[in-house]
């Protein structure tokens, strides 16, 4: 192992020198001819101390000194050009040896390929999500701000909180609070919905981001009654104004209002995600409104920048402190609510983290599995040539020179495997984009940048040297005597054999680990797409509509739903149609805090949260929601009719186990608020809310005639494709006003599909490494059972000669096939069992240490070692004794 | 006295041997060698010096420009810790082939 290092070391050693000088050619050269003059003048010197005349003396040492062109040329050869040629000899000779057994040098570099490409695929994702810092001015000093309930939970701010701890802190120097907000863009040719954000006036200085062009918002833009401005993404610039300077002016119709554009954000600006339009929250500060309720829970967070010196722990410390102090101040309110300050770079990356983290892992041992079965093969080879290698080392080839040259085949190898690993890499992470959901942050920034090529770079150089090192430490070790004697064929050495079964036992036990854990995402899977959603999603058309603030009031808003729903369900094919505030599995619901009339109300901080969801009568019915107790909403519940709800069985348990929740009354919002007492008339099963993997809320349903939401949901249940349905229903609202965008159309089986993007994604690129893995370990597993045989030919020669039936052959060979497995598969077990616990937080519903999934996986990679044991066990059958004793 | 024509890998020993003690310039070498070998052994500077750069290039030797007694530039050549080993494993090799050759010289 030592003398190997030592050749190693020297080779790459002498190339760095060689490399080294081809660049300071022109000093050795001038170095040279000073070291050449000073012996000649020696050379004089000495021959006038010895008796010469001047002019003699000067002959003689010329003469002596020999030609001096020549001396130089071969001095120079030394150095400069020989750097050259030697490494073009080197790899000359590689890529001789390569070619000479073209199948070996196609399945390594596949092999290689593979494993470097989808390590450079993940780490492109993992780079650009959790490694590279977040496309704003010193990203790492900017924190998120939120509430904490008194669960400990993350939690939306209330505004007028916001502004106490804005007046009152001391980490930051910037600070911001957003809202994400739709707006219907009306005035133009087709009205369309925009997301935009209403922020404070300092959010993109907070960021440390500037507009491309115009100004950002000032502290006057951002008050309540002050003239409308608005800052419009790059894209919307260039799709509405193409791009023209001339935007900075001109006046937007947003939900009815005139806003002016004061200013375009950069191109590829993203804040989690991109947005179309910037608002100033001021704009929206009326004192009645939402916002400005200290109780109110609306989707507001803040960002802020860590003063200069004041550390996260510090800001945190600050912020908790913040919060206790308005909990005592506004006790009806903030009771139980603190406040907290997290890392922006981590939220943001939050939902992907845990499974980047697991691909990673996976294709690390990809790699690994990969090394191990490109360094059995080069073993495999190195044995097969070890006749030559001792011929040659008898010649007088010099030791160091074979082991350089098959490292120079080696590093060959890999820098085609890394070349094509790259190729490869681009292909898959092409490939992995197209399939990831939207919704994650900083998706756009993922490429193969300088670190990326780096990263394969230094992947690349790890595995020559790791599936380089076996052979060439086997080359190393060649007995000359004995490799001579035994003609070629490698039989001695326990060592060398035990390393290429131990190599291939991890590698077993690496796929197996691979394979568990896919299995068990396979199986979360399988569990989630059981999960009953609580209605029936088929052939389901959803799509959302904004009405402006201000229009539709009164009773012409009920007109407008039924004119809607009607129209809706006129249309041929149509079978159905309801509206609803909240559709499930979309998640966007309006929470609530509730009390009930015959329990005394919880403090504030524990007061119970549900979904308040207006829907109209016949939405139980369209979307197939089964009653349990009671009644539905009918065309009797009228605005002025008493006021009524629906809940879900979870808040029937949850508020009165045991009872009957009917004729029971409930009231959304605080203790004091004003809304009405409404009277439960119904009980309706559980709905998927937020989606198949998160609980059931509590839901209470309210008739659309007793609230009337400004933006709402339609569903339409369709006969065949409800996506082919789009056109007439979006023509239909239309009919009914031309200026209102119908938007987010989809159909529920793409809402279901979207929930599930990301999971599907992880649990696709799982299982084709686990795939990839598993045929590896068998290709491993044929390759050396293969050369085993091959190198036992005598042995069983002799056995068949005296008797053994072919079946016993076949079962000697099987036996050592499946004892490797067998070992394999034990410590990969073992191995699972310590690691899998480290995706708990993404499986569903089964445990990381299941055994059925272990011991399935365990019998499916016996299985397929045995099956790659077979050809070899076969052919072992068929040596025919006389030809295996003859040939030696 | 004839001089004797000597294998590359025996000149590289010598020249390792001569740098054991103290550093010196390609001149000094040759001419130490001369002297200890009573001029048996005279080697060229055609062999000298590329002897000398491919044991640089080995990393057995290090050059560094210096200052002679007479206030001349020259290149000295030290011998580094890589070229103590080669000299010891030289030095046994070369000992282990004189006695051998020498045992069969004795034999009739």
């Amino acid at each position: 192992m030592n003398r190997l290092l030592q050749y190693l070391f020297q080779f790459l050693w002498r190339l760095w020198r060689r490399l080294l000088s081809l660049a300071r050619r022109e000093r050795y050269e001038r170095e040279m001819e000073e070291e050449m003059g000073f012996h000649l003048e020696m050379q004089i010197e000495q021959n006038l101390a010895s008796g010469m005349a001047a002019e003699e003396a000067r002959y003689a040492a010329q003469r002596q000194f020999g030609n001096q062109a020549w001396l130089k040329e071969v001095s120079r050869e030394m150095w400069s050009l020989n750097s050259i040629e030697a490494l073009i000899q080197y790899l000359r000779y590689g890529a001789r040896m390569l070619m000479k057994a073209p199948n070996y040098t196609l399945i390594a570099v596949l092999t290689l390929a593979l494993g470097i490409g989808a390590n450079t695929a993940i780490f492109s994702v993992v780079n650009a999500l959790l490694l590279r810092p977040l496309p704003y001015h010193e990203a790492e000093r900017l924190v998120m701000l939120a509430e904490k309930s008194h669960e400990g939970r993350r939690s939306f701010i209330a505004y007028p909180n916001f502004e106490d701890w804005r007046a009152r802190a001391q980490s930051f120097i910037e600070m911001a609070s957003i809202r994400t907000q739709r707006f219907n863009l009306t005035g133009v040719d087709k009205p369309v919905e925009l997301r935009g954000r209403t922020v404070n006036w300092n959010f993109f200085q907070a960021l440390g981001v500037h507009p491309q062009l115009g100004r950002s918002f000032t502290a006057a833009d951002d008050r309540y009654g002050a003239a409308r401005t608005a800052l419009v993404s790059n894209g919307l610039w260039k799709e509405r104004f193409g791009g023209d300077a001339s935007v900075i002016g001109r006046k937007l119709l947003l939900d009815g209002e005139l806003y002016e554009v004061i200013g375009v954000a950069p191109p590829g600006f993203e804040y989690f995600r991109a947005d179309d339009v910037y608002v100033p929250i001021g704009l929206f500060l009326c004192p009645e409104c939402g916002l400005t309720d200290r109780g109110s829970s609306l989707a507001l967070y803040a960002v802020a920048r860590l003063k200069p010196g004041v550390t996260l722990e510090q800001a945190n410390g600050e912020m908790a402190n913040l919060g206790a102090q308005l909990a005592q101040e506004y006790p009806a309110t903030n009771s139980g609510k603190s406040a907290m300050a997290i890392r922006l770079q981590e939220v943001m990356s939050e939902e992907v983290r845990q499974s980047l983290w697991v691909l990673l892992g996976a294709v690390g041992f990809i790699l690994l599995i990969a090394c191990v079965n490109v360094a059995n093969l080069s073993l495999v080879r190195a044995a097969d040539r070890r006749k030559e290698i001792a011929v040659r080392l008898a010649l007088g080839a010099g030791r160091g020179r074979i082991v350089r040259q098959l490292l120079s085949e080696s590093l060959l190898l890999a820098g085609l495997g890394g070349v094509a690993g790259l190729l490869a890499g681009r292909w898959m992470l092409a490939g992995l984009l197209a399939l990831a959901p939207e919704n994650i942050p900083n998706l756009g920034r993922v490429g193969l940048n300088q670190t990326v090529l780096l990263f394969t770079f230094g992947v690349t150089m790890l595995t020559s040297v790791l599936s380089g090192l076996a052979p060439a430490w086997q080359a190393a070790h060649t007995e000359l005597q004995t490799a001579l004697k035994e003609g070629g064929r490698a039989t001695g050495g326990a060592a060398r054999a035990g390393l290429r079964q131990t190599l291939l036992v991890v590698e077993v036990g690496l796929a197996l680990v691979l394979l568990v854990g896919a299995g068990l995402l396979a199986r979360s899977m399988y569990n989630l797409l059981r999960v009953d959603p609580g209605f029936n999603p088929d052939n389901l058309l959803t799509l959302r509509l904004n009405l402006p603030p201000g229009s539709y009031t009164g009773l012409r808003r009920q007109v407008f739903y039924d004119e809607c729903l009607a129209r809706a369900a006129a249309l041929p094919g149509v079978r159905a149609a309801a509206l609803t505030y909240s559709l499930p599995i979309d998640g966007s619901n309006w929470n609530t805090w509730f009390i009930v009339a015959d329990k005394p109300a919880p403090p504030r901080a524990e007061l119970p949260n549900n979904a308040y969801i207006p829907a109209s009568a016949n939405y139980f019915e369209t979307m197939g929601i089964r009653l349990a107790q009671g009644r539905l909403f009918t065309s009797a519940d009228r605005a002025e009719s008493a006021p009524v709800a629906i809940v879900n069985e979870t808040l029937a348990r949850r508020l009165w186990p045991g009872e009957n929740p009917l004729g029971k009354r409930i009231k959304q919002g605080l203790p004091e608020s004003l809304m009405p007492w409404r009277e439960v008339v119904g009980v309706v099963n559980d709905v998927k809310l937020n989606g198949v993997e998160r609980g059931t809320p509590l839901e209470t349903y309210v008739p659309i005639t007793q609230e009337s939401p400004r933006s709402f949901s339609l569903a339409a249940r369709t006969a065949g494709d409800p996506s082919a349905f789009t056109a007439a229903v979006e023509r239909a609202i239309h009919s009914l006003d031309k200026n209102l965008p119908v938007s987010q159309v989809r159909t529920m089986d793409q809402l279901l599909s979207n929930a599930l993007a990301q999971r599907r994604l992880s649990l696709v690129l799982l299982v084709s490494f686990a795939a990839l893995a598993l045929l590896l370990a068998a290709v491993g597993i044929y390759g050396v059972l293969a050369y085993s045989v091959r190198q036992r030919t005598q042995e069983l020669g002799i056995r068949i000669a005296l008797g053994a039936s072919g079946g016993a052959v076949l079962r000697l060979i099987l036996a050592q096939g499946l004892k490797l497995a067998l070992a394999g598969v034990a410590i990969g077990l073992v191995a699972a069992f310590a690691l899998t616990r480290l995706m708990k937080s993404l499986l569903f519903d089964v445990r990381p240490t299941d055994a059925l999934t272990f011991g399935v996986i365990a019998v499916v990679l016996l299985c397929v070692a045995l099956a790659a044991c077979w050809i070899p066990a076969r052919r072992a059958t068929k040596v025919d004794p006389l030809i295996a004793l003859r040939s030696e | 006295m004839t001089k004797v024509d000597i294998l590359q890998g025996t000149l590289d020993m010598l020249v390792l041997k001569t740098l054991s003690n103290d550093p010196m310039h390609g001149f000094a070498i040759a001419l130490r060698i001369r002297q200890i070998t009573d001029e048996v052994i005279q080697i060229g500077e055609g062999s000298l010096y590329p002897a000398l750069y491919r044991m640089e290039m080995k990393g057995w030797i290090k050059a560094e420009w210096g200052v002679t007694e007479n206030n001349r530039r020259a290149k000295y050549y030290k011998l580094t810790r890589t070229g103590r080993k080669q000299l010891e494993g030289e030095v046994s090799t070369y000992n282990r082939l004189t006695e051998a050759i020498a045992k069969v010289l004795q034999t009739a």
